[in-house]
């Protein structure tokens, strides 16, 4: 990998000390497995990150994987309704910890346009969200700077989100 | 001065506005030969073919366009329905209309049939059994204005939930819902 050049104790015999965290997250960022939870249009513009004209591959992120059980980041890409959310929400707790989520666009964020009966007006009411990206949808840049924000948290540059919203903002109780 | 802003055209000025009306015109007097007993009456707003009919005789009408060999209307495009309840002229007695819109293969030809349903009772025959697409469109019917249609064979919901209590295309019903989509569990983040 050329390590040798970059670090020069390396060379020959050489080794050198680390944190096991360190390690685990060094490689955990750098193979962050998608899941697409796409819904909507967004959905489309997470296709075109990934393929090759933007190439998501660049960040270690290109091994999308339909199954919650073998990805570590939920991309929610596109408008949530009443009868998706419960599926989203067992999405969430089937994905095996450490596990991030990026909210992607308008709708995912906030419902969008969308301010109607059967739409969710925010995922991050009811599944907690690490990194918002904006946009209608957003571009390929966007979603790829989210990315990379996930690898800050993950390697402990930045802090994760908590629910951002409080839940006494949130009505629980039946109607 | 400058121009007056050119409008684009409309169902009367676009160019393909007489052609596509001609093509789909109908015997308005074949029609009232077959059915006059049976519909309150014929109209023809935009060139579109438009049967009034009552609810008692929605189903045996349907039956007659899409059998009999000179209309041979066979196919349904949609059903679909309409809350007359903000309307200037609203009467309780015509709060709904449904809409069945057939198309006869045989001859290029569209029509559509209208029927009025009163508040309190809102049911109308079903088209199981001569139409096959019928039962569909009728359950979406049901699930977003609660018209029932009697004799259909599995009138469930089909877009909302099953749980869902109201009729979210009733004039009635608030556009952002009764606080439906504010109530779910939450997944809690563990750490
Ligand atoms: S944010 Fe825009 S592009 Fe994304 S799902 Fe909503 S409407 Fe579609």
């Amino acid at each position: 990998m050329g390590l040798e050049q970059l670090i020069p104790s390396l060379a020959g015999d050489g080794f050198f000390t680390t944190q096991v965290n360190k390690l685990i997250a060094w490689g955990r960022k750098n193979s962050i497995w998608p899941y697409p939870f796409g819904t909507a249009c967004c959905a489309i513009e997470f296709m075109a990150t990934a393929s090759s004209r933007y190439d998501l591959a660049r960040f270690g992120a290109e091994v999308v994987r339909f199954s919650p059980r073998q990805s570590d980041l939920i991309v929610v890409a596109g408008r949530v309704t009443l009868k998706m959310m419960p599926v989203l929400t067992q999405i969430y707790s089937q994905v095996a910890e450490p596990k991030w989520v990026i909210s992607m666009g308008a709708c995912a964020s906030t419902g969008g346009v969308f301010n109607t009966y059967t739409q969710i007006q925010g995922v991050d009411q009811f599944i907690p969200v690490d990194v918002y990206v904006p946009g209608c949808p957003p571009r390929p840049e966007s979603l790829i700077d989210g990315v990379l924000k996930i690898q800050q948290i993950i390697d402990g540059q930045a802090k994760r989100h908590e629910f951002t919203r409080p839940s006494e903002m949130i009505p629980m109780e039946a109607n | 001065m400058p121009d007056a802003p050119k409008l684009p055209p409309t169902h009367d000025t676009h160019p393909k506005a007489a052609r596509v009306q001609k093509e789909n015109e109908i015997d308005h007097g074949l029609l009232s030969r077959k059915l006059g007993h049976l519909i309150k009456s014929i109209e023809r707003p935009f060139g579109q073919t438009v049967l009034k009919v009552d609810r008692q005789h929605t189903r045996t009408v349907l039956e007659t366009l899409a059998h009999d060999p000179e209309l041979s209307f066979s196919m349904i495009t949609d059903i679909t329905a309409v809350d007359n309840l903000r309307r200037e002229d609203f009467e309780p007695a015509r709060r709904y209309t449904v809409i069945h819109i057939v198309y006869s293969l045989r001859h290029g030809k569209r029509l559509r049939l209208e029927t009025d349903l009163p508040e309190h009772d809102p049911r109308i025959a079903s088209t199981a059994g001569l139409f096959k697409g019928g039962p569909w469109g009728e359950r979406e019917v049901y699930d977003m204005f609660g018209i029932e249609f009697t004799g259909h064979p599995d009138l469930r919901r089909v877009l909302m939930p099953d749980y869902y209590e109201h009729f979210p295309l009733r004039k009635d019903y608030p556009l952002t819902g009764l606080g439906e989509r504010d109530n779910f569990v939450r997944a809690e983040e563990v750490e």
